[in-house]
């Protein structure tokens, strides 16, 4: 049987550094179950790859947060946006939201790495959120540290996967 | 009970940059659904260019309907009896270099030869001020089972290093 799919680490905390990611796949995924404690309408989950905090980050994303459809972007930036936490935590418990994120060759050294990711934030209540986005960190060193958090207090049971694919 | 894999690497491909397609030919018919992952870049002179999937050699059998952000707005709209599925938008000639873009497409239940062929895709190439992401929802409309799948650049060659992983996927 191949092993096409392999969990590398897990994390559950208020951000999580997956270091050293062993360089011996040839996709990475990640799915993420988050919540947001600090109320209001959801925090921003950040992602800063390979500990390197220049401006070589940049996205493009769409969301819908139940009342109407946007886009928007940015770019020069320290870190990915890469989706919106879980709002109303602390009225909500026990409700979370769920990301999954795809990076293909990330160790790919001719190219700069791209990623897809898709997430959601229904929540019971009001401005939950369900999203696509999409990012380039223009490096062409391959991917040996991935960091995600939201600079605010994350339900301590917040848990993020990181797994390689390996392509036959 | 010997373990079966439940998510399975098929194939991957690489362009060289002298074709417009990248082809999987005889594939196993032994699994539930078909997953990709695309990252591809097109030789056509423009900073974008779509790509596309085609089942089974066959033209113009495809839908799309699509949701899509452009950095400033959303929007919505679909294709009718194209060439090819038309999954996404890739980086360009005329793009930053070695920028291309990220993308998973699900095709379900590809065996089944009771019902037309969903498949779904999220793709992304942001280029660091400009670019889109989208989701789409396409049907081929045949039923018989795909044993073939094409994916491709819709103007020009795929840039040399585009790369299509063809994976297997059962349900139990």
């Amino acid at each position: 049987m191949s092993n096409t799919v392999t969990l590398i680490a897990s994390g559950q905390s208020n951000a999580v550094t997956f270091s050293n990611i062993p360089q011996t796949y040839d996709d990475l995924m990640v799915l993420i179950s988050m919540e947001d404690l600090s109320g209001g309408a959801g925090q921003t989950l950040y992602s800063v790859w390979n500990n390197d905090n220049s401006t070589l980050y940049s996205g493009t994303w769409i969301e819908g947060n139940g009342s109407s459809s946007y886009s928007s972007r940015n770019s020069a930036q320290t870190g990915f946006r890469l989706g919106v936490v879980n709002s109303n935590g602390s009225t909500n418990s026990n409700i979370f939201g769920n990301l999954f994120f795809y990076l293909p060759n990330y160790r790919t050294t001719n190219r700069f790495k791209s990623f897809i990711c898709d997430y959601v934030t229904e929540n019971g209540a009001t401005l939950a959120y369900m999203g696509l986005d999409t990012g380039v960190y223009r490096s062409t060193n391959a991917i040996t540290q991935l960091s995600y958090g939201t600079g605010f207090s994350l339900d301590s049971i917040t848990t993020y996967y990181l797994y390689g694919i390996k392509k036959t | 009970m010997p373990a079966q894999a439940t998510f399975d690497s098929i194939a991957t491909l690489t362009a060289d940059g002298t074709t417009q397609a990248l082809i999987f030919n005889n594939i196993p018919q032994t699994f539930t659904d078909l997953f990709l992952a695309v990252q591809v870049r097109s030789t056509t002179g423009a900073v974008s260019d779509s790509w596309q999937v085609q089942v089974n050699a066959t033209s113009n059998i495809y839908s799309d309907v699509w949701m899509r952000g452009d950095g400033s707005s959303a929007t919505s709209f679909r294709n009718t009896s194209t060439f090819g599925c038309v999954m996404g938008n890739c980086p360009a000639n005329n793009a930053t270099a070695n920028i291309y873009n990220a993308a998973v497409v699900h095709l379900y239940n590809y065996t089944a030869t009771n019902m037309f062929k969903t498949m779904v895709s999220k793709s992304g190439s942001d280029r660091n001020g400009a670019g889109t992401v989208e989701q789409v929802a396409g049907v081929a409309r045949t039923t018989n089972a795909i044993t073939r799948v094409d994916v491709f650049t819709s103007s020009a060659n795929m840039t040399s290093g585009s790369t299509v992983t063809l994976f297997g996927v059962i349900r139990a």
